[in-house]
């Protein structure tokens, strides 16, 4: 709820049609706002409070100077009644004066006094109704009317000056009573603002993070994902959009980065297209320009010999020369064939056992007139019985032509040299010459296509300068490599050295199709269980022989109703399945593998001559492989498809992201271990079989991914474990560079959704199973 | 005198091989594609054939193909000819049943051993 609000919030921020650093002042201003509100909010407390104060003090002086009349009242009662027994002039006088200074301190109480006022007005008619009779008592003591005036006194004073006593007493006890009514006021009023100011200080506060929050997300977000967007451009992917709702600077630059990923998509398209139109182009030019000079070159030999049989023997080597340019122009052609359909994917390999004696014996027939016409020496050094390569024969012959052509070509007067050199699993051709060698900055662009040494060269020596482009793609398609050492003016060598049995690109073993008896599943052999679907024998063999050989277990069906029974019966681990079939044919037996609840799940390759690939995919198949059959490439694919069939330790301290990950990897057929941390992983290990896989967490309390991959690399036991980092941590190049080495993969869990992440951590392993699998049946 | 039938679409090149071959003493007979081929190796019966195996009606893959099912013409030794050592063509050439292969532009002293071979080899079958 407060996630949806939020992004509501973030999205409407996002929205607004303003800049960003409108946006931003705005939100600044907003702040400001807010605070000197709450400054505001706080002084106007103060000045209650002071206020407040200032009428306590008064109330206090009130007290004070009523108390003071109070006693004033008592003291003055009891002297004008002692002054008037007295009966003498100056206690009379004395007594008078100080009740007029009493009147004069009553006058005063009526400036501090407000409520008690009515109060203090009948204490005023009262002491003038006193003072009356005090005078009239007076005048009558004065006059020697002394029994008059003590029962005028006794009558008339005592109870006024009762009553007297009685107000002040009043006056005092109300006001007290007004104090404190004041202080308790004064209390509660404070309580009350100090919580008013607290609560919208806190709503403030609360206010401007959330302000700060939104707008800063509604950037942050946005930069994120076309940060995102342009890794993906740069990995080459442009089929993605950025999608974000900014109307700012933002939005504009998702706008153009949106643009120039689909101008990059469509230049990049051009590219390809371009590119393979280059190489159709290439080829149909060489086969239109093959076609007349066979004739030129046909016609121009025919001559010759006719020429030479009827004794016109000066046209003899002109006709040769118009042959040497027409062969030589073939063979410009042929090169050129050669490189675009390397570059264009296009070259096969014909692999088969090639007897090396008699193929470097042709060798030698056919250089040796080339490098002695330059005066040089030509040898051929070779072991007593060469043996075998498994490899493709012209492409080795015209490797070693390309570069003993060139040694014979560079060199004068000199030596040329061709050697065998046989290791355990290799076999090394070393040519070496005595001719004019190469620089550094020669040898810097010696196999790239069209580059001789340099232009001088090519006029000098002729040659097309892609023989050297051309060697080194057939060493490399072979599973070998070229190298060379040179020096300028001293000679030059060239070594090729190449697999005794080169990585089959094609298949081409005919020992393979050997037919095998239906093998069903062994128990206790945990080896993948492959199901090869195919109607027709020898087709079915060879796929089963394919199959065997990468190390798998294999089962055959000749039909679809056999297919999906052994399937049910055995639950391969992977399917090939052919399409045309009698009967139920493969897109049935796919449709029906994948709504059969148990059987859904296993990977099927559809092998077939059609080019449905379209329907294959959507019809459920995980891949889709043409016939005739690539070895390789389906052996590949089985690798990249076979899952399950062993343990993976999951190190998380996250119980629910354990058992997300479990719960996938369950659905995969692999059985699950968990470990909260490092020192638990350790343990786990310490007791159980070495895992197929560990899936590290990096940030984990106690012992962390980091710490837990140093102390495995203290424990060589462990190293063949696979360990890949599933982490939501944004790594650094420097902690990318520390855990590359030690660790088989890194993937972040943000990057993608967790299954495909782990598709891709068991893609990745199983390959590497695949592998040596593949290592162990070559063995 | 061994004859030898080429199966050429390309007038040149025909041309120009059956009047090499003749200047070695065979006696030469030629067909423009697939078909002809076929009909001329029926009719003519010859020692050999030159099989250009990009041919127009019908390839000389298929041609090959049929002449080796045939019983009449299945022992006539066929060398396929194409125009290119590296595009594969070679091992389909001998799946199709030739006997032999070459590429051209045509090395005649190359072509030469392997007829002679051919011949030779026939020969002593026959």
């Amino acid at each position: 709820m407060i996630g949806r609000l939020d992004r509501l919030l973030v999205g409407a921020v996002a929205r607004l049609p303003f800049r960003v650093q409108t946006k931003l002042l705005a939100a600044f201003l907003a702040i400001a706002a807010l605070l000197i509100v709450v400054g505001a909010a706080g002084l106007q407390v103060l000045t209650g409070v002071n206020e407040r104060t200032v009428e306590l003090i008064r109330s206090e002086r009130k007290i004070a100077a009523y108390r003071q009349v109070q006693h004033d009242t008592t003291s003055q009662l009891y002297r004008v009644t002692s002054a008037l027994l007295a009966n003498d002039d100056r206690s009379l006088d004395s007594a008078l004066r100080q009740l007029n200074q009493f009147g004069y301190d009553l006058e005063r109480l009526q400036f501090v006094a407000k409520d008690e006022g009515e109060l203090l007005g009948r204490v005023k008619q009262d002491y003038d109704r006193f003072v009356a009779v005090v005078n009239k008592v007076v005048e009558l003591i004065r006059h020697g009317n002394v029994a008059e005036a003590r029962e005028v006194q006794l009558k008339e004073t005592q109870p006024l000056a009762n009553s007297l006593e009685r107000l002040t007493n009043q006056l005092v006890n109300k006001a007290e009573a007004d104090m404190v009514a004041g202080i308790d006021a004064s209390e509660s009023a404070y309580r009350t603002a100090k919580l008013d100011v607290i609560l919208f200080a806190i709503g403030s506060i609360g206010f401007a993070l959330l302000l700060g929050r939104t707008i800063s997300w509604s950037l942050v977000g946005p930069i994120g994902e076309i940060d995102a967007r342009l890794s993906r451009i740069a990995e080459g992917d442009f089929t993605q959009r950025v999608a974000i709702a900014n109307h700012d600077e933002l939005g504009a630059l998702a706008a153009n980065v949106n643009r120039t990923c689909e101008q990059l998509g469509a230049l990049y398209q051009q590219l390809e297209a371009a590119s393979q139109h280059k190489s159709a182009f290439l080829a149909n030019m060489s086969h239109e320009l093959r076609t007349p000079l066979n004739a030129v070159i046909g016609y121009s030999e025919m001559l010759q010999e006719m020429a030479e049989d009827e004794g016109f023997d000066q046209f003899v080597p002109d006709l040769a020369k118009i042959r040497d340019a027409g062969r030589h122009l073939l063979n410009l052609i042929n090169d050129i064939l050669d490189l675009s359909k390397i570059e264009a994917g296009k070259m096969d390999l014909y692999l088969e056992e090639v007897d090396l004696k008699p193929l470097v014996e042709e060798v030698r027939s056919i250089v040796a007139p080339l490098a002695t016409s330059g005066a040089n020496r030509f040898d051929i050094v070779y072991p007593d019985d060469p043996g075998t390569l498994y490899t493709d024969r012209t492409k080795l012959k015209q490797s070693l032509l390309n570069l003993l052509g060139n040694a014979s070509k560079f060199t004068q007067h000199g030596r040329v040299a061709l050697e065998l050199r046989a290791s355990d699993e290799e076999m090394s051709f070393i040519v070496s010459d005595t001719g004019i060698g190469m620089t550094e900055e020669q040898l810097g662009r010696l196999f790239q296509a069209f580059s001789q040494a340099d232009a001088s060269t090519t006029r000098r020596y002729g040659g097309t300068g892609l023989g050297l482009a051309i060697t080194k793609h057939f060493c490399e398609m072979l599973g070998g490599r070229i190298t060379v050492e040179s020096e300028a003016g001293a000679g030059s060598t060239f070594t090729i050295t190449l697999p005794v049995e080169a990585a089959p690109e094609a298949f081409a073993g005919p020992e393979l199709v050997a037919a095998t008896p239906l093998e069903t599943a062994g128990v206790g052999d945990h080896r993948a269980l492959v199901m090869v679907v195919d109607d027709d024998p020898p087709s079915r063999e060879l796929l089963a022989a394919i199959v065997r050989r990468e190390g798998y277990r294999v089962i055959e069906a000749a039909d679809g109703e056999a297919a999906l029974s052994l399937a049910r019966e055995h639950r391969p681990d992977i399917i090939t399945l052919d399409v045309l079939m009698p009967r139920l044919d493969g897109w049935a037996v796919l449709a029906a593998l994948k709504s059969d609840v148990g059987l859904r799940e296993i990977p099927v390759i559809i092998v077939t001559v059609l080019a449905d690939r379209g329907i294959a995919l959507s019809l459920g198949a995980t891949e889709f492989v043409t016939k005739p059959v690539d070895r390789a490439r389906l052996a590949a694919v089985i690798r990249e498809n076979v899952q399950g069939g062993g343990t993976v330790l999951i190190v998380d301290d996250d119980p629910e992201s354990r058992d997300l990950v479990r719960r996938h990897l369950d659905r995969l057929g692999w059985t699950i271990a968990e470990a909260a941390d490092g020192s638990d992983a350790f343990e786990w290990l310490a007791r159980n079989t070495p895992p197929a896989m560990i899936l590290l967490d990096l940030m984990m309390p106690g012992m962390d991914g980091f710490a837990f991959l140093e102390e495995m690399g203290n424990r060589p036991e462990w190293h063949d474990i696979p360990i890949v980092i599933l982490t939501a941590k944004q790594l650094g190049a420097a902690e990318r560079e520390l855990l590359a080495g030690r660790t088989r993969d890194i993937i972040e869990k943000g990057a993608d959704d967790l299954a495909t992440v782990l598709r891709r951590a068991v893609a990745r392993l199983t390959r590497s199973k695949g592998a040596l699998a593949a290592g162990r049946a070559n063995a | 005198m061994a004859k030898i039938l080429i199966v050429e679409d390309n007038e040149m090149n025909r041309d120009m091989l059956s009047r090499r071959l003749a200047r070695r003493g065979y006696a030469v007979v030629t067909a423009v594609d697939g078909e002809q081929g076929l009909v001329a190796a029926e009719a003519e019966r010859p020692d050999l054939i030159l099989m250009d195996m990009s041919l127009p009606v019908m390839d000389g893959w298929e041609a090959t193909r049929r002449l080796k099912a045939e019983s009449a013409t299945q022992a006539i030794p066929v060398i396929g000819l194409t125009a290119h050592a590296m595009t594969g063509d070679r091992d389909k050439a001998m799946a199709a049943g030739c006997d032999d292969y070459d590429t051209k532009p045509v090395e005649l002293p190359r072509l030469l051993e392997k007829i002679e071979a051919l011949l030779g080899r026939s020969g002593m079958a026959g």
